[in-house]
């Protein structure tokens, strides 16, 4: 009951997240110094071609009544066409955001797995030699920005040490799986084509490996000191008294405290990882939704800017949402506090 | 005659105090080695900023200058970092394009800290109230997306340039602060000695930024350090992206994005620039936790 209540306030909380979100991308999109179509059309194009433009877009109608417009098409997913792909801005969304799904998917396992290995590793040897490097390590993971670690990983692995491809999401003269959820790696595993799952997967390597140290880093410092934390409690001085094996105090009673602020940061930076897709996918040559964002904002493209801007809007508000119950879930406290609002 | 001497002599115990209080923060804040390392390397930044021209070797390269005869270069002693493809030293434009990076840390501060200061304050004072609620819904909302992505929206519809990305990343920031603001003031403002300010009839003004301000300067000044290098990182991305400082300007995220174009062969074009990010946020990082070490023990 409890829990249920928590996740009602959550939801309609988050509702009026995107509600207030949908309204500031609008604004934003449509308050800008200078004629929208102008800048969307280039400052040579046409009178008709400007006056097509307004009417289509609504601009000749009040303000208000531009956003009621505006909102009631992106419900339904009409977002108009795109100026770039000359196509309907949802079907391109359709069309680019698994490649950005599949990534960020692969990015997060990493980061996940990643960052708690080399955080219980960090605090295990607490004051050690690993325990200085994997701190230096994810110092310089926090500091540097991903597209930095592309560019350095794709010369590294790509070119110096030619392990895995560079570019793209399969190799040329692989033909890609027939779409199910336009995901390849999953795409080519359910239909059983082994070679371009192999060939998918290992073009997946990189990219989602880059994607993934920032917050990985982020997570192994968390999650270090939370274990550090939590091993000089006495509940785990009491345990060891009693003659449990090392492993099995750690496996069992320390690491389920322990990982409550990895999970919450772990939420967060699984957002942000579809933030920070757009400065990878551009490096990787990823025909995602991010590198698809970057393009339309270079031209301008209003319809497709605002869909791309809501649509990682909800992703964002969607997986705080998920992340907070997987706490609640681990953590009664904080599931009493917040079913009463506190 | 005897009051000069009483002046100088209060002058004088200032000075030493002062002198007392400075160096007990210089301890603090040099007991780990490593934040001395950060202040070095933001000095250097500052001084390479700063002394660009004279510093560089070819300080006409940080503009528009063609000289196709040495395009492409590898790092040798003429050109440390080699040469771009329009035969720029890739050195000179490193240093060159510190300015900027700094100057957008600044401006960004100097927006963003103010404004979310005087809502956060306004919000925390006013707490449970319609102010509190309005303010702080909308601050939400702006913490509702990633900053990158906010920078990223707002940069798309300007014009890209310097002036505009930094725009954008203020837009990304004002939030934070805001929100650390708000967290402090509604604890402070039940603190005695505001409930006696508010008794004896101070202007709420007062209270606001006599009483209760100079309480959260700490936090927002360690915020401040350990924000510069994520404001660099952010406007860099933008610029990466090609939403920020337009060519032929240096600016380290475009040179970046434009040398990864000739990768692997002319690596030195986006690796150095590169290199060049993570060292200045690295610098202002770990100058940044000492900075919390200095305030942070200052307290108890």
């Amino acid at each position: 009951m409890q829990l249920f209540l928590f996740i009602l306030r959550r939801l309609i909380y988050s509702i009026i997240v995107i509600i207030g979100l949908s309204l500031l991308i609008f604004l934003i999109a449509r308050i800008v110094p200078g004629d929208p179509a102008r800048m969307a059309l280039g400052a040579n194009a046409p009178q008709w071609l400007i006056e097509k433009y307004h009417e289509e877009m609504n601009l000749d109608k009040p303000i208000a009544v531009q956003y009621g417009l505006w909102l009631r098409g992106a419900l339904r997913g009409e977002f108009g066409n795109s100026l770039y792909t000359k196509r309907k801005v949802i079907e391109d969304i359709g069309e680019f955001l698994p490649a950005t799904v599949e990534l960020v998917l692969f990015s997060g396992l990493i980061m996940g797995i990643g960052g708690v290995l080399l955080g219980m590793l960090s605090a295990k040897f607490n004051d050690s030699w690993v325990d200085n490097i994997i701190r230096v390590f994810s110092y310089m993971g926090v500091v540097t920005p991903s597209f930095v670690f592309a560019i350095i990983f794709m010369l590294i692995f790509g070119y110096l040490w030619p392990i895995l491809p560079a570019m793209g999401r399969l190799s040329r003269g692989i033909a890609a799986p027939e779409p199910v959820t336009g995901m390849i790696v999953l795409d080519s595993l359910l239909k059983g084509n082994f070679p371009a799952f192999w060939n998918a997967l290992k073009h997946m390597v990189m990219p989602a490996f880059t994607l993934a140290l920032g917050g990985l880093s982020q997570e192994a410092r968390i999650t270090r000191s939370s274990i550090v934390d939590n091993i000089s409690k006495d509940y785990v001085l009491s345990h060891q008294s009693y003659g449990i094996p090392g492993p099995s105090i750690w496996f069992r009673f320390l690491l389920k405290p322990s990982l409550i602020p990895t999970v919450s940061v772990f939420g967060l930076d699984f957002a942000v990882l579809f933030a920070n897709a757009f400065l990878v996918e551009m490096v990787f040559n990823w025909p995602g939704l991010s590198r698809y964002g970057i393009n339309v904002m270079l031209q301008k493209d209003l319809n497709a800017i605002s869909a791309v801007i809501l649509v990682l809007g909800v992703i964002f508000v969607v997986m705080n949402i998920i992340a907070d119950i997987v706490i609640s879930a681990l953590d009664p406290r904080i599931r009493l506090g917040m079913a009463k609002g506190e | 005659m005897a009051d000069l001497s009483i002046d100088t002599a209060v002058t004088r115990n200032r000075l030493k105090s002062l002198k007392e209080r400075a160096g007990r923060s210089w301890y603090k804040f040099s007991r780990h080695s490593i934040s001395v390392v950060g202040l070095g390397i933001v000095l250097l930044v500052i001084i390479l900023a700063v002394f660009a021209p004279i510093l560089t070797p070819y300080p006409e390269h940080a503009g528009a200058y063609v000289d196709l005869t040495y395009g492409s270069r590898a790092p040798s002693v003429e050109h440390l970092f080699g040469t771009d493809t329009y035969g720029r030293d890739i050195l000179t434009r490193v240093v060159f394009a510190f300015k900027p990076a700094l100057f957008t840390g600044v401006v960004v501060l100097a927006i963003v800290v103010p404004i979310g200061m005087v809502l956060g304050l306004f919000a925390g004072y006013y707490v449970g109230r319609p102010a509190d609620t309005i303010i702080m819904r909308i601050t939400d909302i702006f913490l509702g997306l990633p900053p990158l992505i906010l920078a990223l929206a707002v940069s798309a519809v300007l014009k890209p340039s310097l002036f505009n990305s930094m725009m954008a990343v203020s837009v990304a920031f004002w939030p934070w602060y805001s929100r650390l603001v708000y967290g402090m003031v509604s604890s402070l403002r039940n603190e005695f000695y505001v409930r006696s300010a508010e008794f004896v009839g101070e202007s709420t003004l007062h209270i606001l930024f006599r009483e209760i301000l100079p309480n959260c300067i700490s936090p927002i000044f360690t915020k401040m350090t350990l924000d510069f290098g994520w404001v660099i990182i952010l406007s860099a991305s933008l610029s990466f992206v090609g939403l920020g400082e337009q060519p032929p300007a240096p600016s380290l995220g475009t040179m970046v994005a434009e040398g990864s174009r000739y990768l692997p062969n002319q690596w030195w074009e986006a690796v150095f620039p590169a290199m060049a990010i993570v060292i200045i946020v690295l610098g202002f990082n770990l100058l940044g936790d000492g900075v919390r070490d200095m305030l942070a023990s200052e307290e108890t």
